[in-house]
């Protein structure tokens, strides 16, 4: 059986840098939740998502979300075949194991819900009959943060079903460099065969089984608790919160090979955790204070067990 | 201004500190009023005081919004000024509401001070984004205090205890005020775990706890071992293992630490043995 390690290790043989986001996304794998990815156009936000679907070996969807995309566009509908003289189902892009839902927020709300509720239940409802979307499920969603005309930007409760969210920032200049030399001359082959979709229906039963001692717990659970009282904050992180702390903590402790987690675990994954989850007060614009701040700053004065 | 003379009792100084902090914070931590400001000014009705004398500093506000009270509005921070007193004042015209705020201030320092200017933080009624509008700085020069006022030392001190103890019952009642109006109970928030580099505690703190975990083993002496381990390896509590391995590059003490972690945060069946190879690995790096 391979590793998630494996995975991480092919992920970085085809990205350059983007360490956090390569991990982010083998954790949220392991973890079996979702994973939002905001960055500038460019910056191998799909790149890193193919390559994780094409090392897994499982089937891999992308959506472009545009102002004019229906659910049926990404559910699937029902259409009456003229032979059969019966209705059949055509299944849509959402039944797949990795689904890339690029720029979610170019959408309107009622597609943006179709697929949210997908991510939940994982099921779908075609007409009258409800499908189980295929396991594992991942949607990787990509937001970007510049081009806002004309966007739809999601509800709170809509960003809460995602696990976490990384930043995809821009390379460095040696990373760059890298960068040029290694795609200069056309994409070079995705890592393929890495792993299962077994193998990693094994990663998911085998991280929910890592041990959590309470006081690291309850270190997430100040965690969250302090995000709602924080300076500069309107509206603090939710229950959901933390237990997508402890499922993330659990993840990279699999992920190192650990039998139980520690608070690194949860501080470290913690602000992919929480960036999402906190409305800012206005004043915050004022201030010119970086969101990002605001999250450091809630995770430094909780105190490690 | 009927009020200002019994403001300058005994505890009308004492109140002041209580009543300025909760004038000067920030208001609620909820969304922005949308304002037309069309005015925000501050004047003092005397720039040049002496010592012992006061002065009565108005901040006027006007916008276009019928409104009961500007809450948003905070006042200059008066460190080198007590606060004798305070009064607002609400006019709604029908060009909008005037806001008259004026503080009663006495100087216990003499020199030249600048008080800067009052603001308000709203979404500016004309763009629709969030503002900061400030009102002018106004100076003010305090020279020395006048003969006859010699004395006025003596009765401060006499009234600084009565005053210390409704100071804090103002802090007190402040504070909570601000816990209810929060909703949620509040979290014990500890101070940032920063490295303490040049503080690593020393060898017979392990050593101690060490003994007193062997003699009685629980999960209390663990945690003072652990501690005793992560705290000489250079960290403040509330810091992480991974805090103490960039701290230290001891390794026997590197070891101690990774063993610490396991040994409190292993799941029960490994717990033990983690145990054992903690106080192994402590005892080696105390060798």
């Amino acid at each position: 059986m391979s590793t998630p390690r494996a995975v991480l290790g092919a992920l970085r043989q085809t990205i350059v840098g983007q360490d956090e986001v390569v991990e982010s996304l083998v954790l949220t794998l392991v973890a079996g939740g979702h994973l939002l990815l905001e960055g500038a156009p460019g910056v191998a936000k799909t790149l890193a998502c193919r390559a994780l679907a094409a090392a897994l070996g499982g089937m891999f969807r992308r959506i472009q979300f545009t102002p004019d995309l229906l659910p049926s566009d990404i559910i699937g509908t029902r259409v009456f075949d003229q032979k059969t003289a019966a209705f059949s189902t055509v299944f849509g892009p959402l039944f797949a194991n990795v689904v890339l839902a690029d720029e979610i927020n170019r959408a309107p709300a009622k597609v943006q819900s179709a697929l949210l509720e997908g991510m939940q239940e994982r099921r779908a409802t075609i007409g009258l009959e409800t499908h189980a979307l295929p396991a594992p499920f991942l949607v990787l969603a990509t937001m970007n943060p510049y081009d806002a005309e004309g966007t739809y930007p999601l509800p709170l409760a809509q960003l809460d079903r995602f696990l976490g969210k990384v930043i995809v920032a821009y390379p460095s200049r040696d990373e760059e460099r890298a960068i040029v030399d290694r795609f200069g001359g056309g994409e070079p082959p995705l890592p393929t065969g890495v792993a299962t979709l077994a193998d990693v229906a094994t990663w998911q039963h085998e991280a929910r089984a890592v041990f959590v001692d309470p006081k690291v717990r309850d270190y997430a659970v100040d965690l969250v608790r302090a995000s709602r009282v924080a300076e500069l904050v309107a509206h603090g992180a939710s229950p959901r919160a933390a237990l997508a702390l402890v499922t993330l903590a659990r993840a990279r402790a699999y992920l190192e090979g650990r039998a139980f987690t520690v608070p690194d675990d949860v501080r470290d994954i913690a602000p992919a955790v929480l960036r999402h989850r906190l409305a800012y007060d206005d004043r915050i614009a004022i201030a010119g204070t970086d969101p990002e701040d605001v999250v450091r700053r809630i995770i430094a004065a909780v105190p490690a067990p | 201004m009927a009020s200002r003379r019994a403001l300058r009792t005994g505890c009308a100084r004492a109140v002041s500190a209580a009543v300025l902090a909760m004038l000067c914070a920030p208001a609620s931590a909820q969304g922005l009023r949308t304002l037309h400001v069309v005015t925000l000014s501050m004047t003092a009705d005397r720039t040049n005081v002496r010592l012992g004398g006061d002065f009565h500093l108005t901040i006027h506000a006007r916008v276009r919004e019928h409104v009961s009270a500007l809450d948003e509005l905070v006042v200059p921070e008066v460190g080198t000024m007590h606060l004798l007193g305070d009064e607002r004042r609400v006019r709604r015209g029908p060009a909008g509401t005037d806001v008259d705020e004026t503080l009663t201030l006495e100087p216990i320092d003499a020199g030249s001070f600048t008080l800067p200017g009052a603001f308000l933080d709203a979404i500016d009624g004309r763009t629709g984004k969030p503002t900061r509008f400030t009102a002018n700085a106004v100076q003010v020069t305090v020279g020395p205090a006048a003969p006859a006022a010699g004395n006025r030392w003596l009765r401060r001190a006499a009234l600084a205890l009565l005053g210390l103890l409704v100071a804090a019952m103002g802090v007190t009642l402040a504070l909570r005020i601000a816990g209810r109006g929060r909703g949620a109970a509040p979290v014990a928030v500890a101070s940032v775990p920063l490295l303490a580099s040049a503080s690593a505690a020393p060898r017979s703190v392990v050593r101690d706890a060490l003994a007193a975990y062997c003699t009685a083993p629980s999960s209390d002496t663990l945690a003072t071992l652990r501690g005793a381990v992560l705290a000489a390896a250079g960290t403040a509590p509330g810091a992480t293992t991974r805090d103490a391995l960039a701290a230290t590059s001891d390794e026997q003490l590197r070891a101690t630490l990774r063993a610490a972690e396991a040994a409190t945060f292993a799941s029960e069946d490994a717990r033990s043995t983690a145990k054992e190879q903690f106080v192994e690995t402590a005892r080696g790096w105390l060798k």
